[in-house]
C-alpha cells in the first residue's frame, strides 16, 4: 500500500491526519453518490469512507460505512462528519428538483443539506479539501447570458435549481476559505443514463413530448458514468478550479425525441402550462429548470476538463441520449413463463 | 446531397447540431435555395484555406442581406460553412440564425469556435448617419482571431436586394506581427481600409 501512495497522485498534505484519507460524503444514497463509493472503495489508498443520505446506497458497499440521516437534521448531519475527521468533503447532496423528491423538499435538502455538512466539515481542521457536485445551471439562459459559458462567466441562475446550486456554490467557498482548503466545483450538464431518476430523462422518455416548435436551441447531457469518473478524479487532482463537466456535441429536443423515435407536439407560450400539468399527471412532472432547458438549450464550455482533471468524457451527447432510450421497459412475466435466465 | 436523405435524417432524428446550434443540413438546403435567388460573382476566395480557421471582417453593412450573401459565395466557392458574429441579436430569430451558423457577439464565443477550426465572419457595423464606407469592426474580436494565430482575411460586399446581382471580393490575409490590444487595432483599421479599397 505504501507504494501505492507514493503513486503520482496528489493527495497533498494529509500529513495532519497521520497520512490516512478519510472521504465524508453526501448524496451517497442517489445512484451517483452509490456508484462513487464502489469506484472510491476499490482504490487501496482510501482508508475510511463516510457515506450520508436519506436513502440507503443502492448496491452493496464493501467498506464505505453509512449513516442514514436527512440532510435537514442538523445535529445529525453535523455529529457524523465531526466525529469522523474527514481529509477530503464529497458533497454531491445536491438534490435535483423533481428527481428523487419534490421541487420543494428537494430544494430544502439541498439547501439546508449544504449548509450544514460543509459547515460541520470547515470545523474540521483535518479537511484539506472540497470537492462540491453543482450544475451548469447556475449560468442561467437568456439573451443577455453566454451562449456558451466557460467557468469564468459570472454566475447568474434564472431557474430555482440554479439558484440554490449557485447558493451550495457560495456555502462551498466560505467553508474552503475557513478551512485554507482547495475547492474543486464540478459543474455538470443534465446527467442521465439507465435507472438515473432525472426529470428530464423521464420526460423524453413519454410517448408523447411537447416541444418549442421551430429552431429549439440545443443542450449538452453527461452520462451518469462519466459524472462519476468526474468526481473520482477530482478527488485524486483536487484542482482548486470550479470545471465544466459536459459531454461533447449536443442535440435539439426535437432531435432527441426522434432518437427515441417519440412524438414530438409543439407547444407554444401559455400552452407549455397544459403541457407540464398533463406531463405531472403521466408521472413526469417538469420543474422549471428542464422548461428552460427545453425552450433556451443549455450547453457550456467543457474544454477545461482536460486540462483540470486529466480525464475525458467517454460518451458524446448523442449516445448519452441513444442510451437513454436503450433502457428497455419493464417486461412483466407470468406465472410459470420460462425464460432464460 | 439527397433530398431522400435529408428527409430521412430529420425524421429520424439523426441530423447533426453543433453546440451553437449550426445545422449542417438546414443550411446546405438554404444555400441552394439562395443560388435561385441570388446571382453572385465571386473573387479571392483562393485566400480561404480549404481547412482550419480563418476571420473574415466583412463590410459594408447597408441592408440586412450581405451576411447571407457572404455565406452562400463562400458555400459555393470552397464548401466551407461560414459562422456569423452577432447575427443573432434579435431575439426573435436567435434560434433560427444559430440553425444558420450565427455565433454571439463575444469574444470568449468566438475565441471557441476559431479553436474549432471554423470560418468565422464578423461585420463591419451599420454606419448611423449617412457616414460613407465601411462602419466600424470590433477589434475585440479581432483579438481572438490574433491570439490563435487565425488568418484575418476582408472581405467587400456590394449589390441589391431588388435586382439580387451581388459581388463578394476577398482580399490577401492580414499580415502584422504580434498580438494585444494594439495590434487588434492595426489589423481591424488595415482590414477596414482594405475593404475600402476592394470597393473602389
Amino acid at each position: 500500500m505504501g507504494s501505492e501512495r507514493s503513486a503520482p497522485l496528489r493527495w497533498g498534505a494529509t500529513a495532519v491526519n497521520g497520512g490516512f484519507v478519510r472521504i465524508a460524503m453526501t448524496g451517497m444514497g442517489g445512484e451517483l453518490g452509490t456508484r462513487v463509493a464502489s469506484l472510491l472503495e476499490s482504490d487501496p489508498r482510501i482508508d475510511a469512507i463516510l457515506g450520508l443520505d436519506c436513502d440507503p446506497p443502492r448496491r452493496r458497499l464493501q467498506r464505505a460505512k453509512f449513516a442514514i440521516c436527512d440532510p435537514r437534521d442538523r445535529d445529525a448531519v453535523v455529529r457524523a462528519i465531526t466525529d469522523f475527521e474527514p481529509t477530503a468533503m464529497l458533497h454531491l447532496g445536491v438534490y435535483e428538483p423533481n428527481a428523487r423528491a419534490s421541487a420543494r423538499a428537494a430544494i430544502e435538502r439541498t439547501r439546508q443539506g449544504a449548509r450544514y455538512a460543509l459547515g460541520a466539515a470547515a470545523e474540521c481542521p483535518t479537511v484539506d479539501r472540497f470537492i462540491i457536485r453543482s450544475g451548469i445551471e447556475v449560468y442561467g439562459r437568456s439573451t443577455s447570458h453566454a451562449a456558451r459559458p466557460d467557468e469564468s462567466r459570472e454566475t447568474r441562475p434564472t431557474s430555482q435549481f440554479g439558484e440554490v446550486l449557485a447558493e451550495v456554490e457560495q456555502i462551498s467557498r466560505n467553508a474552503a476559505a475557513t478551512r485554507g482548503a482547495s475547492l474543486t466545483i464540478l459543474r455538470f450538464a443534465p446527467i442521465v443514463g439507465p435507472h438515473f431518476p432525472s426529470p428530464l430523462g423521464r420526460y423524453l422518455r413519454l410517448p408523447v413530448v411537447p416541444i418549442p416548435p421551430m429552431a429549439e436551441l440545443p443542450f449538452a447531457l453527461i452520462h451518469q458514468e462519466d459524472a462519476a469518473a468526474a468526481i473520482v478524479r477530482a478527488v485524486t487532482v483536487a484542482p482548486d478550479a470550479a470545471v465544466n463537466v459536459a459531454a461533447p456535441g449536443a442535440v435539439t429536443p426535437y432531435q432527441a425525441v426522434r432518437l427515441g423515435g417519440r412524438v414530438p407536439v409543439p407547444v407554444v407560450g401559455p400552452a407549455w402550462v397544459v403541457a407540464r400539468a398533463i406531463s405531472a399527471v403521466l408521472g413526469s412532472p417538469v420543474p422549471d429548470h428542464v422548461v428552460e432547458l427545453l425552450r433556451r438549450g443549455r450547453v457550456a464550455d467543457w474544454s477545461a476538463v482536460s486540462d483540470l482533471l486529466d480525464w475525458q468524457p467517454t460518451r458524446s451527447t448523442i449516445e448519452v441520449v441513444t442510451e437513454l432510450f436503450e433502457w428497455a421497459s419493464v417486461v412483466y412475466l407470468r406465472d410459470g413463463e420460462e425464460v432464460a435466465a | 446531397m439527397r433530398i431522400s436523405e435529408l428527409a430521412q435524417r430529420r425524421v429520424d432524428g439523426t441530423f447533426l447540431v453543433d453546440e451553437w446550434g449550426f445545422d449542417h443540413d438546414l443550411t446546405r438546403v438554404m444555400s441552394s435555395l439562395a443560388s435561385f435567388r441570388w446571382s453572385i460573382d465571386a473573387d479571392g476566395f483562393q485566400h480561404v484555406p480549404e481547412a482550419g480557421s480563418v476571420l473574415m471582417v466583412i463590410g459594408p453593412r447597408v441592408k440586412i442581406c450581405e451576411p447571407f450573401v457572404v455565406a452562400a459565395a463562400t458555400r459555393s466557392q470552397t464548401g466551407r460553412h461560414i459562422r456569423i458574429a452577432g447575427a443573432d441579436r434579435v431575439g426573435a430569430t436567435r434560434g433560427l440564425a444559430r440553425r444558420l451558423g450565427a455565433i454571439p457577439h463575444d469574444l470568449r464565443e468566438v475565441r471557441s469556435v476559431l479553436r474549432t477550426g471554423a470560418v468565422v465572419g464578423v461585420l463591419c457595423t451599420r454606419h448611423r448617419f449617412g457616414l460613407p464606407g465601411p462602419g466600424p469592426v470590433d477589434p475585440a474580436l479581432i483579438s481572438a482571431a490574433l491570439e490563435l494565430e487565425v488568418p484575418v482575411v476582408p472581405v467587400a460586399v456590394r449589390g441589391h436586394e431588388v435586382t439580387g446581382r451581388w459581388s463578394v471580393t476577398v482580399g490577401a490575409p492580414i499580415v502584422d506581427a504580434g498580438t494585444g490590444p494594439l495590434a487588434a487595432v492595426d489589423v481591424t483599421e488595415q482590414a477596414e481600409r482594405t475593404i475600402v479599397d476592394l470597393l473602389d
